[in-house]
C-alpha cells in the first residue's frame, strides 16, 4: 500500500515535472526573443547617444557635413517646413541662423521589425534648448527615423519643433 | 598745492552750480560736497570742448588760450584762471564758461522799471547784438532771466553798474551759469504744440525747431531743447499729432544729450532727415537711441563729435553704424555703401502648423488623431488597447521648457512623469532603460490608464508626417492639454510633443512605437489653448480607412503569441496562475478588459476558488 501511495506520488511529481518542461520549454524560447529584444532597446539607447552628440556637433559646428548624417531621400520637418532630399536639407539648415543647442532629455526605441521589414531602425525623440545667434534660448523638441544602412547610420526623418505659440512667426 | 585746490573748488563751484539746475531734485550742497571735485574734471573737459564755438566769436586771443587750457589739464596744476575767457573791461567777478552755455541773469531791484524798458537800454548798450531774455520772471524785487550766448552773458556781466536808471541808481547786473528747473506743465505743452505746429510745413512733412526756446511765442518760458523734459515732450507731441514726420532740424539748441530717447523707432516711424547742426553733443553714441531710424541725410557738423574724427572716412562709417541708409552727410553725398555679401542677421523661418509628406496621408492622419484623443481624453482608456500593436513599445520623458523651472513662481510640477521619465541623459543603467520602456500593448495601455485624465485642444495641434510608406507612417503631434483631477487646484495646462510609427493593421492602423514627451504650456502658448469653443468635430465623411477601434475588431481573435502574453497579464494583475488567467480569458472571448473586469467582480464575492491563486 504505501509503496503504491509513493509511486502515485512519484508519478504525480513526474506529471508536474513534465508540465514544468513542457512550459519551460516555452518559456525559454520566450526568454530568448525577450533577450534579442532587450539586446536591441540597449543598442537602441547607446547608439541614440552617439548619434544626437554627433548630429547636433555637426549642426552647430560643422554644418557643411550634415548632408552625410541623411538618406539621400531624407526628409526633414523644421517647424511644419518640409525639406526633401539631403543636399536640399543641407541647403535650408545652412540657411539657418547659427545654432547651439543643449541637450536636456533624450529618449530612444527600437522600431517594430515588421514595419521595417526587419531592418535596424531607430526612433530617437530629444528635447532641449537651441540658442539662435547668442540671443535668448528657445525649447526644442526634435524626433529623428535612423536606419542602418550598410554600415553608416542614416536619417530617414527629422521632424523639429520650436515650443512656440502657433502664431508665432519667428 | 593748496593754491591748486583753492582754484579747483571756486571753478567747481562756479560750473558745479550750472550742472546743478540741470537736474530737477537735489539737493545742492550735499551733492556739491560729494561730487564736487569729480564734476569739475567733467566740466573742465566740456567748457574745454565747448571752447570750440566760442573760437569763432573770439579774435586772436584763442588759439593761445587752447594751448595753455591743454597744458594747464596736462599737467594738473596752473597758477590763477588760465582757463578763463581774458577779462575784459573791468570787472569784479570773472565769468566763466558754464557746460550748458546757459546763463542767468539777475538784476537786484529790477521790478521798479517795466520790461521793455530794461530791454531796451541792455540792447541799446549791447547793438549792434541781438538779445533775446528768456524766461523773464520777477521775484519779489529781484528780475531773472536767462540768455543762451556767452558773449552776451560777458557783455552783461561788464555793463553791471553802468547804466544810469531814470531814479538815479546805477543798475547791477549779476551773471551765472544756470538755468531753471522746467515744469512742463499741460499749459506749456499746449504751448508748445502751438508753436510747433506754426514751425511744422505738412507739403513737405518737415519740423523746423531751430533756436527754439528763442521762438517769440515761447520767450516767456524756458524750453530749451536740451532739457529732456523739453524734447521728450516735443518728441510725444509729434508722435501724437504729426507720426508722418520726415525731416527734422533741431539748429542751433544746444543739445547735449539723445541717450534719454526711448521707442524713438515707433514714435517717429519715418523720420528720413535730421538736422542737428551747431548742439553740443559730443560723442556719437548719443545716436544710438534713434538708430533704429529710416535716416537717409544726417546734418551733423558743429558739434564737438565731428571734431573726434581725424579722418573722414572713420567719421561716416561710425554715423553708418546708426544709420546704415544714411546717404547725404553734412549735406555731401555719401558713396553708397560697400557691405559683405554674408547677412549677419538671418531669420528663422516661418512656422507652419502642418506639414505632410503625402497629401493622401492627410484623412488619414486626421480621423487617427481625432478617434484617438477622442479615446485619450474619456475617462476609460482601455479601448486605446485596439488602437495599439500587440508589440507597441511606448516611453515617456518630460522636461520644463526653458524659464519656466520648476522654481518659477506659479509653474505647475510635472512631478507625476518624474517617475516614468526615460531620460536617458539620467537613466544609464540598461535594465531600467529597458524596464522603463513599456513593452506591448497591455504594458502600453495600462500605463496610459494610470496617466492623469486629460482634455487636448485639438485646435492647438501642430502635425508632421515625416514618414508615409505602405509598411508604415511616421507622425509628430504637438499640442496642450488640460490635466484633469490631479490634485492641482487649477488644472494645469501641458503641452506635449508625441511621436508615433503607425502601421498598416487589418483595415485600420494601429501604433507600434510612440515616444511621448510632456512638458508645460509657456504663457505665451497658454494665452492660445482652448480659444476655439469645441463643436465636437463635425463628423468626417465615410471613408475607406478605419478607425483604430475598427481595425482592432477585425483581428478579434488574438493569435497564440498574443494569448499567450494577455495570459501573462491577465497572471500578473489578478495574481491568478496561468491556468485560470487562461480560462477567464477563453471564458471573455479574449477580451482583456471584461476578462478582468469578471475576475474583480468574482474575487470580490469570494467565488473565485483559491486553487485559482496556488
Amino acid at each position: 500500500m504505501k509503496q503504491q501511495i509513493m509511486i502515485n506520488e512519484l508519478l504525480s511529481r513526474l506529471k508536474t515535472y513534465l508540465n514544468c518542461v513542457c512550459l519551460g520549454k516555452y518559456e525559454i524560447k520566450e526568454n530568448k526573443t525577450m533577450d534579442d529584444l532587450k539586446t536591441k532597446i540597449d543598442q537602441a539607447c547607446r547608439v541614440a547617444e552617439e548619434f544626437t552628440k554627433l548630429y547636433y556637433e555637426t549642426v552647430d559646428k560643422r554644418r557643411h557635413l550634415l548632408s552625410r548624417l541623411y538618406l539621400d531621400t531624407g526628409l526633414l520637418s523644421w517647424n511644419g517646413n518640409g525639406v526633401t532630399g539631403n543636399e536640399n536639407i543641407l541647403k535650408f539648415v545652412i540657411e539657418l541662423p547659427t545654432s547651439e543647442h543643449t541637450i536636456n532629455t533624450l529618449d530612444a526605441q527600437p522600431v517594430l521589425e515588421s514595419a521595417v521589414n526587419g531592418q535596424l531602425t531607430f526612433v530617437i525623440q530629444v528635447t532641449g534648448t537651441v540658442k539662435y545667434q547668442d540671443k535668448t534660448p528657445k525649447t526644442f523638441q526634435q524626433n529623428f527615423i535612423i536606419t542602418a544602412h550598410g554600415d553608416k547610420w542614416k536619417i530617414v526623418s527629422d521632424c523639429f519643433r520650436l515650443q512656440e505659440p502657433l502664431t508665432a512667426n519667428t | 598745492m593748496p593754491k591748486h585746490f583753492n582754484r579747483h573748488q571756486q571753478q567747481s563751484w562756479t560750473n558745479d552750480r550750472g550742472n546743478e539746475r540741470d537736474k530737477r531734485y537735489g539737493f545742492k550742497n550735499d551733492r556739491f560736497n560729494k561730487k564736487g571735485p569729480k564734476k569739475d574734471w567733467n566740466n573742465a573737459f566740456r567748457a574745454h570742448l565747448e571752447d570750440e564755438d566760442i573760437d569763432m566769436g573770439i579774435d586772436s586771443a584763442t588759439s593761445s588760450r587752447n594751448i595753455k587750457y591743454n597744458n594747464r589739464r596736462g599737467r594738473g596744476g596752473g597758477q590763477g584762471r588760465q582757463g578763463t575767457p581774458p577779462p575784459m573791461g573791468n570787472m569784479r567777478r570773472k565769468l566763466l564758461e558754464g557746460p550748458s552755455s546757459w546763463y542767468k541773469i539777475t538784476l537786484p531791484h529790477g521790478d521798479k522799471f517795466d520790461k521793455a524798458f530794461i530791454h531796451k537800454s541792455l540792447s541799446d548798450k549791447l547793438a549792434p547784438t541781438e538779445f533775446w531774455p528768456i524766461a523773464w520772471q520777477v521775484y519779489g524785487t529781484t528780475v531773472i532771466f536767462y540768455v543762451d550766448d556767452f558773449k552776451i552773458a560777458q557783455k552783461l556781466s561788464n555793463l553791471d553798474r553802468q547804466i544810469t536808471l531814470p531814479n538815479g541808481f546805477r543798475l547791477s547786473i549779476r551773471v551765472n551759469s544756470g538755468t531753471p528747473n522746467v515744469d512742463m506743465t499741460a499749459a506749456l505743452k499746449e504751448k508748445i504744440k502751438l508753436v510747433m505746429a506754426k514751425r511744422y510745413n505738412s507739403v513737405t512733412k518737415a519740423l523746423d525747431l531751430t533756436r527754439f526756446h528763442a521762438d517769440p511765442d515761447l520767450q516767456d518760458n524756458f524750453c530749451a531743447l536740451f532739457k529732456p523734459i523739453v524734447f521728450l515732450a516735443i518728441v510725444d507731441i509729434i508722435a501724437e499729432n504729426i507720426p508722418e514726420l520726415e525731416a527734422l532740424n533741431l539748429l542751433d539748441n544746444k543739445i547735449q544729450a539723445l541717450s534719454f530717447l526711448k521707442n524713438v523707432d515707433k514714435k517717429l516711424p519715418n523720420l528720413k532727415i535730421l538736422h542737428v547742426s551747431n548742439n553740443k553733443i559730443r560723442e556719437m553714441s548719443q545716436f544710438d537711441t534713434l538708430q533704429d531710424l529710416p535716416i537717409v541725410d544726417l546734418m551733423l557738423d558743429g558739434n564737438p563729435v565731428c571734431n573726434k574724427f581725424k579722418d573722414k572716412p572713420k567719421y561716416i562709417s561710425e554715423v553708418r553704424k546708426r544709420f546704415p541708409k544714411c546717404m547725404k552727410l553734412d549735406g555731401v553725398e555719401l558713396p553708397p555703401p560697400i557691405s559683405f555679401d554674408i547677412q549677419e542677421e538671418h531669420r528663422l523661418p516661418a512656422f507652419q502648423q502642418t506639414f505632410l509628406c503625402n497629401s493622401e496621408g492627410g484623412s488619414i492622419v486626421r480621423q487617427f488623431l481625432e478617434q484617438y484623443f477622442l479615446i485619450y481624453d474619456s475617462d476609460n482608456r482601455q479601448p486605446l488597447l485596439q488602437a495599439y500593436h500587440e508589440k507597441a513599445t511606448f516611453s515617456l520623458t518630460m522636461d520644463y521648457p526653458y524659464g519656466y523651472s520648476k522654481d518659477t513662481k506659479g509653474v505647475s510640477w510635472l512631478n507625476w512623469y518624474a517617475t516614468d521619465n526615460r531620460n536617458l541623459m539620467k537613466v544609464t543603467d540598461p535594465n531600467r532603460r529597458s524596464k522603463l520602456l513599456k513593452q506591448g500593448h497591455l504594458a502600453v495601455v495600462s500605463f496610459l490608464q494610470e496617466m492623469p485624465l486629460t482634455k487636448h485642444d485639438i485646435h492647438s495641434f501642430s502635425v508632421d508626417l515625416s514618414v508615409f510608406t505602405p509598411q508604415m507612417l511616421c507622425l509628430v503631434v504637438t499640442g496642450m492639454f488640460k490635466e484633469l483631477k490631479s490634485g492641482h487646484k487649477i488644472p494645469p495646462l501641458r503641452y506635449f510633443y508625441r511621436t508615433l510609427v503607425i502601421v498598416p493593421a487589418g483595415t485600420g492602423f494601429c501604433i507600434a512605437n510612440e515616444e511621448l514627451h510632456v512638458s508645460n504650456a509657456t504663457p505665451s502658448q497658454a494665452k492660445e489653448a482652448f480659444k476655439v469653443t469645441v463643436n465636437l468635430a463635425p463628423t468626417p465623411p465615410p471613408s475607406v480607412v478605419s478607425s483604430p477601434v475598427q481595425a482592432a475588431s477585425v483581428a478579434a481573435t488574438p493569435d497564440e503569441s498574443t494569448k499567450q502574453e494577455m495570459v501573462k497579464q491577465m497572471a500578473s494583475h489578478s495574481g491568478m496562475n496561468l491556468e485560470w488567467s487562461f480560462k477567464c480569458l477563453e471564458e471573455t472571448q479574449w477580451d482583456f478588459q471584461r476578462a478582468l473586469l469578471t475576475f474583480q467582480n468574482l474575487n470580490a464575492q469570494g467565488i473565485v476558488p483559491a486553487a485559482a491563486f496556488v
